[in-house]
């Protein structure tokens, strides 16, 4: 049995949602493109120097993005592959990539029934979404991630809501300390043809996904 | 099975299944041959098939108690006046693998969920503790079980692996009122389990 997640809702009004708040973010350009980090959350991940990455100051302006987190994020970062993009785009079906990056503690009833199969709730809702009547489909076989103490999963979902526009696909990478209190989740996606046109540019976004946490404090 | 001595105690447990625990030296530890005729002797054939089919399997078991009293009519009676301390090492399938949380290694040695939907009573007594060492996780949990056979008290020490394949768990108990009048060496026995592997 999965546990509440952080995002919960029919997807049309969840692929709708905006906002984001971050707290210590680091980001730098390289040649081969933008690092998103945290020396605090001791997280890492590059996405390409031709996207927006929103920070701290941009984020925390959108109140509506804390309000969607059952326990708030401790760290969060949004990046786009386009210009002109706002906060407010991601998690939905845009026509343009988007990465977002959020470390969150997991209120102790989430502790106590998280599972692997869980991990993939912790920022949408899938099974939720699936009882609502949202058409889940998995893109890929889910894959174990094991590092030290910390464990966790690479899924990638294509969710279709009620209307054909609100359908979404995402690849998602998420890992669980051994206390089990604390995750770390990088959610990349777009619209369902958006994601199989862009997928190299997603995977080399997940695959840069660092976390360099312990997962234990032995 | 490892049975070494020391001056009051005897360790029980296995290096190759990295889990250890002591019991004090006037217990009896059950050997290979006495846990085949209780059914509880590791079947690697069956293994072998649970593997294949990618079910869960005990790739480890062992058992102490008090007294030899503990075997009723050559069955084992966990509801009476006989302390027992009953350990098991576990292999999950994918299955189990992908829905283990902490809460689920309540029901490793037990199925206390399944006792509950039958409309058994089963109470927690006591706190649950929250145990992390490296990459392994677990917890410790007293209970208080109704169960189709009688009615009995346990604590439970389980931990599972950071990959969540395999789990060590040991509890210990008898029936309430015994588990009551040996608290202490319960709680020593529970403090004492081990586990040596590394996690990850």
């Amino acid at each position: 049995m999965a546990p509440g997640g952080a995002l919960t809702g029919r997807p049309s009004r969840l692929l709708g949602v905006v906002g984001a708040l971050v707290l210590g973010t680091a980001l730098a350009a390289c040649s081969d493109g933008h690092v998103v980090s945290s020396e605090s959350q001791q997280l890492y991940l590059k996405v390409p120097t031709t996207w927006t990455v929103f920070g701290e100051h941009e984020l925390s302006k959108d109140g509506a993005f804390g309000s969607l987190f059952s326990s708030a994020p401790i760290f969060a970062a949004i990046a786009f592959g386009a210009k002109h993009a706002r906060p407010g785009d991601a998690f939905t079906p845009t026509g343009y990539p988007w990465a977002i990056v959020v470390v969150r503690p997991l209120s102790t009833a989430e502790q106590s029934q998280m599972s692997l199969n869980g991990l993939r709730d912790v920022l949408f809702n899938v099974d939720t979404l699936q009882t609502e009547g949202a058409n889940v489909q998995s893109l890929t076989t889910p894959s174990l991630l094991v590092k030290g103490s910390l464990h966790g999963t690479l899924v990638a979902y294509e969710i279709q809501g009620s209307e054909a526009s609100s359908a979404l696909a995402y690849e998602q990478e998420t890992w669980v300390n051994s206390a089990t209190n604390k995750v770390w989740v990088l959610m990349a996606g777009c619209s369902p043809s958006c994601f199989q046109a862009q997928q190299p540019v997603i995977s080399r976004i997940v695959q840069s996904f660092l976390v360099t946490d312990r997962g234990s404090n032995d | 099975m490892l049975a070494g001595c020391s001056t009051s105690v005897n360790y029980v447990g296995t290096s190759r299944q990295g889990v250890f625990f002591k019991v004090p030296k006037t217990w009896d530890v059950f050997d290979a041959t006495a846990l085949k005729n209780l059914g509880l002797a590791v079947n690697a054939a069956a293994n072998t098939q649970a593997a294949d089919s990618g079910t869960s399997y005990t790739v480890y078991t062992s058992l102490a108690a008090s007294s030899r009293r503990v075997v009723v009519k050559g069955s084992l009676n966990l509801f009476g006046a006989t302390p027992w301390a009953l350990a098991n090492v576990v292999s999950f399938g994918p299955s189990d693998q992908s829905s283990m949380s902490l809460a689920g290694l309540n029901d490793l040695l037990f199925p206390l969920d399944t006792w509950q939907q039958d409309g058994l009573s089963v109470q927690q007594i006591g706190p649950t503790t929250l145990l992390v060492k490296g990459a392994l996780r677990g917890s410790r949990v007293a209970f208080e079980a109704e169960t189709p056979s009688g009615v009995l008290a346990f604590e439970q020490v389980a931990f599972i692996n950071s990959p969540t394949d395999k789990a060590w768990d040991l509890a210990v108990g008898c029936s309430l009122t015994c588990f009551q009048a040996h608290r202490r060496v319960i709680d020593g026995i529970v403090k004492s389990f081990t586990v040596t592997a590394s996690g990850s």
